[in-house]
């Protein structure tokens, strides 16, 4: 298989060029040639547009076949994609722009609110009248670095995750290797597309020449079940989250449409047993996988539970071409708390415009998670070594909303913690001290104020009131008395 | 507007953080931001607390706009 993704397109679009590759959620189907000449006439917007290869464009969609157009279109072009979340702020996206020092950012419309950042470009809607790039043109072999992604920093401020091609290449290889995934397989996916749980899947399909079904979110479940059988879909993936209130509300459904499914893939964040067991349960010929890993080392553990019934809450033993370990490079430990360290082919070379070394260990990429290997290799996550913030996959660190909280006049002192939530892992739990009587309206301001900066995801569930903020004689939040009293 | 209404009012206000508005009985969750699935539980979960009836599985999907939440609980007998 070559290293360059798109390259890995171009090669199905050989192999098959009138196989549908994509399926809109009005059900319009997308041939390999006909998403190959899209992404063409995409290559050839940016080109028009003074865009060079490595150049770094945004992309800032939420899922659409239009996305996906542009996505391959920039790859192809060579340039170096940086996939932003839709649902992102415009204060986001801006300090994103300017770190990257982006050439361009393409949304699919003019969004109020989001003037200030320079250099948009509104996805063309009359993309069919633009001419395709010619092929002297396609650029696949010169620009290594494929994509940067923004994750939350330890201190809330965003570091750019460089991915080069060969990574990427390596994670779909590994991925094909043990799940099985093959030209036949048909995918509905409602993951978001500018994160890569859900992004690789397309890498893998286009890369196996599959079909792909897109749905904008998990909205209508009843309705999503109903297409998993009639369109004769083999693979399902999702979040803990998602599968939490599929199982929750519609278990009888979910067991008579899914059942056909050749397998289910859940990533993002850890899931609980019971829910893990309840799958096995109600669909017994389905292969369960759980992976685990980061932006950073995508895919570096994996488990089919129907393999495993005794390790439900492992991760599983590291993918072809990954090494994992615990502890430190020099210090291995089994059956003992310690941080996950990984090395291999997938991992990021580092962070865009920043000295990484201090994310390294002799050439071991330190994950800030702690984990067990038990003596058969098992890796169990056991937490974040650092603050971060898991909801349902989504991450945030404290850091991030208590710049916000306190930005608001009457926020003396705050601090944030993530609580368990039934449904998405964790929840954002804020404490405030404030100058002014501590109602209900006002945990409501403060909450409609962090609303108006933050993604959705980000705001705090709850605010409590208290008098002052445990704190180190260094003046370091002491989060686990917080934690400690929400136990309470 | 009936002391039911500003229950409901106030519950939406707490769970969706919308302003007075936004409370229009044809907004759903195009018009408002924060109603994702799990705000669409956490609403279900909150009418069950504040008005003692626990809404069916397809009567939480089915859930598109203010309007539907209390076509429900009139259907239900609670006065809006």
């Amino acid at each position: 298989m070559t290293e360059n993704i798109a390259r890995s397109f171009i090669e199905t679009v050989s192999r098959l060029p009138n196989k549908p590759f994509l399926v809109a959620p009005d059900g319009r189907e997308f041939k390999y040639k006909e998403v190959y000449s899209r992404a063409r006439k995409f290559a050839y917007v940016l080109s028009s547009n003074g865009i060079k290869p490595a150049h770094r464009v945004i992309l800032t969609f939420p899922n659409s076949v239009d996305y996906i157009c542009a996505y391959l279109g920039l790859l192809l072009y060579g340039c170096t994609g940086i996939l932003v979340d839709y649902r992102s702020r415009p204060d986001h996206l801006k300090y994103v722009y300017d770190n990257c020092e982006a050439s361009l950012m393409v949304t699919p419309e003019k969004r109020a609110g989001f003037e200030e950042i320079p250099g948009q470009l509104v996805f063309p809607s009359n993309l069919d009248e633009y001419p395709e790039i010619p092929e002297n043109e396609i650029d696949t072999d010169w620009n290594p670095l494929a994509l940067i992604m923004y994750t939350s920093g330890s201190t809330g401020i965003p570091k750019g995750v460089m991915l080069s091609h060969a990574n990427l290449s390596h994670t779909i290889s590994s991925i094909i290797e043990w799940a099985g995934i093959d030209e036949n397989d048909r995918e509905l996916t409602t993951l978001s597309l500018t994160h890569l749980f859900g992004l690789a899947h397309i890498h893998i399909y286009w890369t196996r020449g599959g079909t792909v079904y897109i749905e904008e979110k998990l909205n209508d479940i009843p309705d999503l079940l109903n297409k998993i059988e009639s369109e004769r879909i083999t693979s399902f993936p999702g979040t803990p989250g998602g599968f939490k209130l599929i199982l929750d509300q519609f278990p009888e459904q979910f067991k008579e449409h899914c059942k056909n499914l050749k397998y289910i893939i859940v990533n993002s964040a850890p899931m609980d047993e019971v829910y893990i067991e309840k799958v096995l349960e109600l669909l017994p010929d389905t292969r369960f996988y759980m992976y685990y890993g980061l932006t950073e080392a995508s895919r570096s553990t994996r488990i089919c539970y129907n393999e495993h019934p005794d390790k439900l809450k492992s991760v599983g033993t590291p993918t072809p071409g990954s090494e994992v370990i615990v502890g430190t490079s020099g210090d291995r430990l089994i059956d003992q708390i310690g941080e996950i360290l990984i090395k291999g082919p997938h991992v990021t070379s580092g962070y865009w415009g920043m000295d990484s070394s201090e994310f390294f260990d002799n050439g071991w990429f330190k994950t800030g998670d702690l984990g067990i290997m038990d003596a058969d290799g098992f890796i169990t996550w056991e937490g974040r070594l650092k603050e971060q913030i898991n909801i349902d996959g989504l991450k945030l660190v404290p850091g991030e909303v208590e710049m916000v909280l306190m930005t608001h006049e009457r926020v003396l002192d705050c601090a944030v913690v993530g609580a368990p939530d039934e449904l998405t892992g964790e929840c954002v739990i804020g404490f405030a001290v404030v100058d002014a009587k501590p109602d209900k309206k006002l945990e409501i301001d403060l909450r409609k104020h962090c609303m108006r900066k933050l993604e959705v995801y980000k705001i705090p569930r709850r605010i409590i009131f208290v008098d002052e903020i445990p704190k180190t004689d260094s003046g370091k939040v002491k989060r686990v008395l917080l934690k400690e009293r929400l136990r309470r | 507007m009936s002391a039911n209404d500003d229950k409901l009012k106030a519950l939406l206000e707490e769970i969706l953080l919308i302003d007075d508005d936004q409370y229009h009985d044809d907004y759903g969750p195009d018009e408002i931001e924060t109603w994702d699935s799990l705000a669409t539980i956490n609403i279900a979960n909150a009418v069950e607390k504040e008005f003692g009836y626990s809404m069916s599985p397809e009567e939480i999907v089915s859930l598109e706009t203010i309007g539907d939440i209390k076509t429900i609980l009139i259907s239900r007998g609670v006065e809006i």
